[in-house]
């Protein structure tokens, strides 16, 4: 099936007679990529539900203000990872623990997820990425996984195509050494 | 993808690059549908709450003159720290040992105990003061239809009529009991009225003497 155009979109959404249609457009294309974006973040399936459904209203609420100027997509992917820094932080603060030890929290939902259909490589892969730092396992993800450009992650993030390429590099490193040097 | 990062990293690069994740069946069906409901709800809940707000009028033009004002509260109250008011020393420590020694007092115990006169003797004793009352009361206002008083208050009828009934020599009593100066001027106005045999045994410095102890 043909993918509707982000500006057909944009172009239906600022008529009120045609909003909700493009915004089921909308929906039925990037749903599944921000879910999964988010997926990746929280882990946890539940969590992801409510983020990913809070992300679609402020889309609806905000994309009548939404300008050209970035695209579609970078701009949903930016909504969607500061919902889930926020939901983090959240967490961090409501179980009062350090940011890192949200990793161990997050290695445990991994683990008892009823939805988590990796293999053993998978889950230390998985594994592996809680451990880095929040930007690093930003980067890695929306390069690795969502095969987006360091230009769009630029975008998303607000860092420096240079930063980026060194975040990737050194998350990388880093996840080859915890695949290598664990059980 | 650009996969020059491959290089270095054999074992990540070797791995399958597939999401681990799943999600329940059928949830990106529903999906779609929970995020029109939720924003059915949205745009109701937006149309009644967000525009229908509204501030008194000039709210905002006397807004920071408030502000202004509860800052210069604050100051003030910052600067007024602590209370100007003492108590004695020890005071707090010796209120509690008495409210505790209050406290630890026995209550007063009050018997209760049965009245040994029958129930229905004291129903009985009622009905008969009922009775006298109300006979009293309709002899008097019979008595006062049949003897109509010039004066018109009614109030005045009444006790003219129970004073009518009281014996002079209980007047009198009373009237030695209980008489101060203050009564003098009105028995004076009413002397004329009453005839007053005095002894003639008695000196008149006696009754002089007389008058004057009892007149205060």
């Amino acid at each position: 099936m043909k993918q509707v155009e982000d500006s057909e979109i944009l172009e239906k959404f600022s008529s009120e007679r045609t909003r909700n249609e493009a915004f089921n457009l909308l929906l039925g294309k990037y749903q599944q990529k921000i879910y999964w974006h988010i997926r990746r973040l929280v882990i946890n399936h539940d969590d992801s539900d409510d983020i990913v459904q809070d992300v679609f209203i402020k889309v609806w609420k905000n994309l009548a203000n939404f300008r050209s100027d970035s695209q579609l997509y970078t701009w949903l992917y930016r909504i969607a990872t500061n919902e889930c820094i926020t939901f983090l932080n959240d967490k961090k603060r409501h179980n009062n623990i350090p940011l890192d030890d949200v990793a161990y929290d997050l290695a445990d939902s991994l683990v008892d997820s009823p939805y988590f259909d990796g293999d053993h490589i998978q889950m230390k892969l998985q594994q592996a990425l809680l451990t880095l730092p929040e930007k690093q396992r930003l980067v890695f993800n929306m390069k690795y996984f969502d095969d987006l450009k360091y230009e769009e992650i630029s975008e998303v993030l607000g860092t420096s195509v240079g930063a980026l390429k060194a975040s990737f590099h050194l998350a990388v490193k880093k996840i080859e050494h915890f695949l290598t040097s664990t059980d | 993808m650009n996969n020059d990062w491959e290089k270095g990293v054999p074992t990540l690069a070797g791995l399958e690059r597939k999401s681990p994740f799943s999600v329940p069946e059928g949830y990106f069906d529903n999906l779609q549908e929970q995020l029109n409901s939720r924003i059915s709800v949205e745009n109701v809940y937006s149309d009644r709450f967000d525009s229908k707000f509204t501030v008194p009028e000039a709210y905002f033009t006397e807004l920071s003159a408030q502000i202004e004002g509860r800052i210069i509260a604050d100051k003030l109250k910052e600067s007024f720290v602590g209370n100007s008011f003492t108590v004695p020393e020890g005071y707090f420590a010796a209120l509690q040992i008495r409210i505790n020694e209050k406290v630890a007092e026995p209550a007063k115990v009050f018997s209760m105990r049965k009245s040994s006169v029958p129930a229905w003797l004291n129903y009985a004793a009622a009905a008969c003061i009922t009775i006298a009352l109300s006979a009293g009361l309709i002899f008097n206002i019979q008595q006062s239809k049949t003897t109509p008083d010039p004066a018109k208050n009614t109030s005045t009828k009444v006790s003219t009529s129970a004073i009518s009934n009281v014996s002079d020599e209980t007047i009198l009593d009373y009237l030695r009991l209980h008489t101060t100066r203050a009564d003098m001027p009105a028995i004076i106005e009413n002397i004329g009225s009453v005839s007053y045999t005095v002894d003639e045994n008695i000196q008149s410095e006696d009754l002089q003497s007389y008058l004057d102890e009892r007149a205060l």
